[in-house]
């Protein structure tokens, strides 16, 4: 509970649902496979700013000389219970914040079950929270500064959300489930990417201690 | 318990040698670090946390050597309680310290046990429920110094902890450190000079980066003995000539005038008695001999 308080403040809160209100007000969609694809698309942009201070923050908000002083397995214990419990809170709005998008009356043109659709799109959407948040985290933490992670991560972000990175990356791009062919729902070769990204993350957080050892 | 400084430096990478050549030797009880802003005082006590690494020098605590090998040992004989430390603000004061405990891997048994106490020693419990943003600048403060003693440190490293407390704060941390000096060593900097002549028997004086004096309380008001004058000033235009000529360590308005002290090492060709110095006096002519 009290990593909880530490990492989920009010501002936090309030900032990250506000951002799905209106992404679900802005956003058109007409299609509920549209859904899950502007989710995949944006939640991950807050996944970015909301976990890059998971440890930078014992730096922003000075404490960090005593925090430096705690065994280094219990700092990584510590920083990765703050990511998890951030990745939870973010993939809980996202399960809710997609209901949002419904009073545009979106239509099932593909006739997809709902539930499978509904599935199918949170479960991509945790995985890009997952993997954009340590990344975001991990940079942050290289760097030494926030801003830096948040920077480099959002230009990371467009360059795989775009056409170049669509036609480099492949069905290994993080954002598979977005190029996917919509019409095709045998199509699973998203997957990959989704894998790819678990890969990765799960590497960025092997080396974190070293990288906070390193890096202080 | 004994800390151990030999020939220590401190170079940043702009050029900025913070720490020059400094040996230390220090035992149980409290130790005072005195010096201006900027004199090297943070930067040696963030070697002895071992958050700073030296250029060169050895430093030692119970003849455990301080390299990475041993940082982890090391840091688990320290408390630390920085200059600036802003604690968790959203957690109420109980949790932040169980909190603290936790990371610093106390068993929470004995955690528990420990803020109980130093909450009672710091006349914290009644604020125990509060959460820290809630609390006023010297509350902080001693829940800062709780924090430093919750792993029952056997060297405690005290960074400027009155700064900017009113004087019943002040006493009371104070008051604290000499209490938990009496078991361990306390390493305690500050620039207000009052705090030390109320708590320590030894201290160092610092300036840029050097020690000018360590020693104890006692030698170094010794070494201002006959230095010390003071002068009844009865117009301001004599204060005026006064300040011109001499190091003014105080200026006291009084009915009949103002008492001027002056530090000069040989007697003024003035009308002046000399008076026993006090440690500000001392620092002023430690400070002007230097020069």
């Amino acid at each position: 509970m009290k990593e909880v308080k530490i990492c989920l403040p009010a501002f936090k809160v309030t900032y990250s649902i506000c951002f799905t209100v209106i992404l679900s007000l802005v956003r058109g969609i007409s299609n509920v496979t549209e859904i899950g694809i502007t989710l995949d698309a944006y939640m991950p942009v807050l996944a970015i700013v909301f976990c890059a201070d998971a440890y930078r923050m014992e730096y922003s908000q000075k404490r960090w000389e005593v925090f430096r002083l705690y065994p280094v397995g219990t700092r990584r214990k510590t920083i990765l219970k703050r990511l998890v419990i951030q990745w939870i809170y973010l993939c809980v709005l996202t399960f809710a914040g997609y209901a949002c998008f419904y009073w545009q009356r979106p239509m099932n043109l593909n006739e997809i079950p709902q539930i499978l659709l509904y599935g199918m799109s949170m479960g991509s959407v945790a995985v890009s929270i997952i993997f954009w948040g340590a990344f975001a985290m991990t940079v942050s933490n290289i760097f030494g500064n926030i801003w830096a992670g948040i920077g480099i991560s959002v230009i990371l972000w467009m360059a795989a959300y775009s056409t170049s990175g669509e036609r480099i990356l492949g069905k290994f791009n993080v954002f598979s489930f977005i190029f996917r062919d919509i019409a095709d729902v045998g199509d699973w070769s998203w997957l990959w990417g989704k894998g790819t990204a678990l890969v990765l993350t799960a590497v960025m957080l092997v080396i974190m201690p070293v990288i906070i050892k390193k890096r202080g | 318990m004994s800390i151990k400084v030999k020939n220590l430096s401190v170079s940043f990478k702009n050029g900025v040698k913070a720490v020059n050549h400094v040996d230390l030797e220090i035992d149980t009880g409290v130790y005072g670090l005195l010096g201006e802003n900027g004199a090297g005082k943070t930067t040696l006590m963030r070697v002895l946390t071992t958050i700073l690494k030296p250029t060169k020098g050895m430093v030692s605590l119970n003849g455990i050597l301080y390299n990475e090998a041993n940082y982890e040992k090391i840091q688990k004989k320290i408390g630390y309680l920085p200059q600036e430390l802003n604690l968790y603000p959203n957690l109420t004061v109980c949790e932040c310290l169980q909190y603290m405990g936790e990371l610093a891997g106390i068993p929470k048994k004995k955690c528990g046990k420990r803020i109980e106490y130093y909450l009672e020693k710091t006349n914290l419990a009644e604020q125990q429920k509060k959460k820290i943003k809630q609390l006023s600048g010297g509350m902080k403060r001693r829940v800062g110094l709780i924090q430093a003693v919750l792993n029952d440190p056997e060297f405690l490293i005290i960074d400027e902890p009155t700064s900017g407390l009113d004087p019943e704060e002040r006493i009371r941390i104070r008051n604290l450190l000499i209490d938990l000096g009496k078991e361990r060593t306390v390493l305690f900097s500050t620039h207000v000079v009052e705090d030390l002549a109320a708590t320590c028997y030894q201290l160092a004086v610092m300036k840029k980066g050097s020690f000018l004096y360590a020693g104890t309380l006692m030698e170094l008001l010794a070494q201002t003995r006959g230095h010390v004058w003071e002068i009844d000033a009865r117009e301001e235009g004599q204060i005026k000539r006064l300040e011109e000529c001499f190091c003014i360590s105080s200026r006291q308005v009084t009915e009949a005038g103002t008492k001027v002290k002056i530090i000069s090492p040989v007697r003024p060709s003035l009308e002046c008695v000399p008076v026993e110095g006090t440690l500000e006096d001392a620092y002023m002519y430690l400070m002007r001999e230097k020069e």
